[in-house]
């Protein structure tokens, strides 16, 4: 949105409207299955008018939010590993900082273009289905070493799930390049860390995502710090979005029931492709 | 302790410092933006000026707001707008305290390769909340 455009604007209107809209993203992030920060970072860029290097510097503040908020629960329920979690998170945290770095160092316009572009392909993988069953990987002696298996009892069923995680060494390099993008652009990496654990390293779904969350509150801390020291994070857009996200998350938890979460999933995907499309063209100077 | 039992135990110890780590947090900023928003306490950067500023990249505010960067921000805490930044440093420490209680954990357990994997992540947060990165990337 132009500058000119905004500033006669009065300033309180802003951080009013950005509660609404996180609280609206915290709903829907919750009933479709999506992290706050993969949201708020191309529609907050999109829409609103601060600059790229805010929105980012308190989308990953965000998504560290929600991952912290979710993950008492997650490893008390046994469906978030904290062993699996602690080596690839290692090397994700030490590339979200190198992403974060290089964030400042890359002009704007070509960030906006690259994020659109990811955003596109976040839009993609979210329309394919992930897959329920894991591939089960071979044997492996690094997994063997740092214990990466067990089982976990799926509250919703009651059933038992034995796991096996392996392909460790390119699981940690999946993060790595996980963890330089989400530092990079702010965003959570829910979308990517959970094909890696399911479909790379073997892990079941349920406990892949739940094993995800607490990745992203792990990574996203020393992120987190890089992009708060650098001077990137403004109060007035952080704080409203914090608790428009987490005040959202508590009403999208009790409507989870009642929302048809289907179509609600289908307009999250039309609305990041339209925010992604948007990004892109601001990037590429043809929508400023 | 079997494997189970032992993820078991650390888990519920990281559990219970993530969960009462991001409540404090959380409460820390609700006051924290009140105090700011309703004028309790006066900003460095005053709420009316932040429209002229927030489309500008992060280094053109930092030189037009004349605003720190790094730790220089514990200088202007009493600020409205800075007191902010307690809530945010406190919400951004969570995982490395819990870390620290997880260490401590693996330690008393005698799993010296997770004991290692965590003392190396808690360098790695250390280093960047130290600000000795700050001058790296430019910005």
């Amino acid at each position: 949105m132009h500058a000119a455009n905004t500033a006669a604007i009065a300033w309180w209107i802003w951080p009013l409207a950005l509660f609404f809209v996180t609280f609206l993203l915290g709903i829907v992030a919750v009933i479709a299955g999506v992290g706050g920060g993969v949201l708020f970072v191309p529609i907050v860029g999109s829409f609103f008018p601060f600059h790229l290097d805010f929105v980012r510097g308190a989308g990953v503040l965000l998504a560290l939010a929600g991952a912290l908020a979710a993950a008492p629960r997650l490893l008390r329920d046994g469906l978030a590993n904290l062993r699996l979690a602690i080596p690839v998170s290692l090397a994700g945290s030490l590339f979200s900082i190198a992403g974060a770095l290089a964030s400042f160092a890359v002009p704007t316009h070509a960030l906006e273009t690259s994020l659109g572009v990811l955003i596109l392909l976040i839009t993609g993988l979210m329309l394919l289905s992930p897959s329920a069953r894991a591939h089960a990987p071979g044997s492996d002696p690094l997994a063997a070493a740092l214990g990466l298996h067990g089982s976990y009892t799926d509250p919703a069923s009651g059933e038992r799930t034995s796991w096996h995680a392996g392909r460790v060494v390119p699981g940690l390099l999946a993060f790595s390049a996980i963890g330089f993008v989400g530092g990079l652009f702010g965003l959570g990496a829910g979308w990517a860390n959970v094909p890696a654990f399911n479909l790379l390293m073997g892990v079941p779904l349920k406990l892949a995502a739940g094993t995800s969350g607490l990745v992203i509150s792990v990574v996203n801390a020393p992120a987190a710090w890089v992009y708060f020291l650098k001077g990137s994070m403004l109060p007035v857009i952080v704080a409203p979005s914090l608790l428009g996200v987490m005040l959202g998350a508590q009403a999208g938890a009790r409507l989870f029931r009642v929302m048809p979460a289907r179509q609600i999933r289908f307009a999250v995907i039309a609305l990041l492709l339209f925010a992604g499309v948007r990004v892109l063209l601001k990037g590429l100077g043809l929508w400023t | 302790m079997d494997l189970n039992q032992r993820e078991q135990a650390a888990s519920a110890d990281y559990a219970r410092c993530a969960a009462i780590g991001a409540r404090v947090a959380l409460a820390v900023i609700v006051v924290e933006l009140i105090a700011y928003l309703s004028g309790a306490l006066s900003p460095y950067v005053p709420l009316k000026e932040l429209p002229r500023l927030w489309h500008m990249s992060m280094a053109e505010y930092l030189a037009a707001a004349r605003v720190p960067s790094g730790w220089g921000w514990v200088a202007l805490a009493g600020r409205g707008d800075y007191v902010n930044f307690i809530g945010i440093a406190l919400l951004a420490s969570i995982t490395v305290v819990c870390y620290a209680q997880a260490l401590r954990g693996f330690l008393r357990r005698g799993e010296r390769l997770y004991a290692a994997l965590a003392a190396a992540q808690i360098a790695v947060m250390l280093l960047a909340v130290s600000g000795l990165l700050n001058s790296i990337g430019g910005g």
